[in-house]
């Protein structure tokens, strides 16, 4: 592995990870390579919702890993733009896990994820509103508050918009985030996926990011459907469209730390580490 | 903020999400003339289409995650079959935690309630296994998914705080041991599927001469098997509803007289794998008194 991978470049003040830091998205089949060769690699990321439970073996695994690696944690359940209010056990147990595991930041999405009482297990998009933008980022105060550690918010993969939108996405994502002080998590498939589906400029969206917030950028993989829509099921390796937003990303607002995420049809972890090497030569 | 046209929004986007998908035709077909008048007409278009990736990405992330947790009873059903029950099973216990493996947790009651009503199409699979051999894969399931996400317990030391009066003691089993029987060889077939990706339907084994019981607990490779002799079986039964003592003599009561001159040593040979294997917690006297 290239030691690339692992670059010790300078560190940013606000998170610790050294700038051009690449990662991957620690996946379970990822585990029986992973401790038998401990492949050299700038950090990993854990999706947060896996560790929150009591179960001894994830916790003894991510103890055993922590050792080596660093991690950053990634949440699929904060329920940020729930007309419900935030769950306070959750935040609890998602504040001690980042300090049990010293993480420098953690990041979920600008989403919903349930509401009236049920938990839905998907990232679910809403109109585009100021309304929103104020609920949205006085919670996301609040959870860079509670975690006492930089917060950034993901932008989603969307199937769908709605009539009510009043702003682009960009607009509502950026007021968000620096309403609420907190950081972008930025994924650069996300932004490809959502511009295809709806029809916007995936440039314009890049142009109007503020680079010094932003925590990490996300790539991945997508599949188009036979009618055309694009799903983001994160199941193949990155698309040439994606590495050159990528590209376009790192030449306006360069360097940011870099993660993989690969969480179907995972391929062995060599594959997923020369996929994600890429992204050295892409930005070169 | 008055966020009652939020609550409204989220409350008709998450009935589409629920909404059934319609296996009729031997696809599992969203079905987006269900859909709320209201929630279409908010969505920019194709808004039928485009809710329904999302209604199938909700189904079919739960199927997985119930495939995930219950591997045996999925692959004796077909994953086809197994499916429509996951989804039955869904629709009356929607989702409400975070941890989509709490999701998954009570298909076994669910099937045996099922099962003993008739009460559900249980397709041509289903009509061909024995009912009790479909209700001993899930409680394997069970058992599995119990003893491999038990918490952390401390080891049991019985030299360092064993109580005097010893067999007025009773033992605490530990959250990550468990003990079935089968009559079929359904512990073998699950071990096997393990390296089996297929979704097909795998044929249900030969019963057994016998019942077997088998012992799972959590080693340091996951979960491990102990094949377990007639009367090591009725030992672990007996220890966890009685004292030692009292168990050890309702097991000498049950053995006939060459069993009996034998017992001594096997019983002193099955509380220590027991004691290797981490059985058991503590004596329930020293666990309520720490």
């Amino acid at each position: 592995m290239s030691s690339s991978l692992s670059d010790s470049a300078r560190t940013l003040p606000l998170h610790g990870l050294p700038a051009t830091a690449l990662g991957l998205g620690l996946r379970l089949p990822h585990y029986p390579y992973l401790f038998e060769h401990w492949p050299e690699l700038g950090y990993f990321e854990i999706i947060s919702e896996n560790f929150l439970g009591d179960a001894a073996p994830p916790a003894r695994n991510i103890a055993r890993i922590r050792e080596r690696y660093a991690l950053v944690m990634h949440g699929v359940g904060l329920n940020l733009l729930s007309h419900e209010p935030l769950s306070e056990p959750y935040l609890d147990a998602l504040c001690r896990l980042a300090d049990k595991l010293d993480v420098p930041f953690v990041s979920d999405h600008l989403c919903w994820t349930g509401s009236h009482g049920n938990n839905h297990h998907d990232l679910l998009p809403l109109p585009y509103v100021p309304q929103l933008v104020e609920l949205a980022a006085e919670r996301a105060h609040y959870v860079q508050r509670r975690l006492d550690r930089p917060f950034g918010l993901e932008n989603l993969s969307s199937y769908v918009s709605f009539e009510a939108s009043s702003m682009t996405e960009w607009e509502f994502y950026t007021q968000v985030v620096r309403d609420a002080g907190c950081h972008f998590m930025l994924d650069i498939n996300n932004i490809y996926v959502s511009s295809q589906n709806h029809g916007f400029d995936p440039q314009a969206y890049l142009r109007a990011i503020d680079y010094s917030r932003v925590l990490q950028v996300h790539l991945a993989g997508h599949t188009r459907e036979p009618d055309g829509t694009i799903v983001d099921t994160h199941d193949k390796p990155v698309c040439d469209e994606v590495w050159q937003l990528y590209a376009a990303a790192w030449r306006l607002g360069g360097p940011f730390p870099t993660l993989l995420e690969w969480d179907a049809a995972i391929p062995p972890m060599p594959v997923a580490l020369a996929e994600l090497a890429r992204a050295v030569e892409v930005r070169r | 903020m008055s966020n009652a046209w939020l609550a409204e929004l989220q409350r008709s986007f998450g009935d589409a999400l629920r909404t059934p998908l319609d296996a009729e035709s031997g696809t599992f077909r969203a079905q987006s003339e269900r859909y709320d008048a209201q929630l279409l007409a908010a969505v920019r278009d194709p808004a039928p289409q485009r809710l329904a990736v999302y209604n199938r990405q909700y189904w079919f992330r739960l199927f997985t995650a119930m495939q995930s947790s219950w591997p045996l009873t999925a692959r004796l059903l077909g994953m086809f079959y197994f499916n429509q029950h996951a989804q039955r099973f869904l629709l009356e216990n929607p989702p409400t935690s975070f941890d989509l493996r709490v999701v998954t947790l009570g298909f076994d009651a669910y099937l045996a309630h099922a099962i003993a009503n008739n009460e559900v199409d249980r397709g041509p699979r289903f009509a061909k296994l024995p009912k009790r051999a479909l209700l001993e894969a899930a409680a394997l399931d069970a058992a599995f998914a119990r003893v491999f996400y038990a918490p952390e317990a401390p080891r049991f030391d019985p030299s360092r705080n064993a109580p005097a009066a010893l067999a007025e003691q009773k033992l605490v089993s530990s959250e990550a041991y468990a003990r079935v029987e089968e009559h079929w060889p359904l512990s073998a077939l699950r071990l096997r599927l393990r390296e089996d990706s297929s979704e097909d339907a795998v044929s249900l084994p030969a019963p057994l001469p016998a019942a077997q019981a088998w012992a799972l607990f959590r080693g340091a490779k996951g979960v491990t098997q102990l094949r377990l002799a007639p009367f090591q079986a009725r030992l672990y039964t007996l220890l966890e509803a009685h004292p030692l003592g009292h168990a050890l003599a309702q097991l000498e009561a049950e053995a006939d007289p060459a069993t009996r001159a034998t017992l001594p040593e096997q019983t002193q040979t099955w509380i220590a794998q027991g004691m290797a294997n981490g059985f058991w917690i503590g004596f329930a006297d020293s666990i309520t008194n720490s």
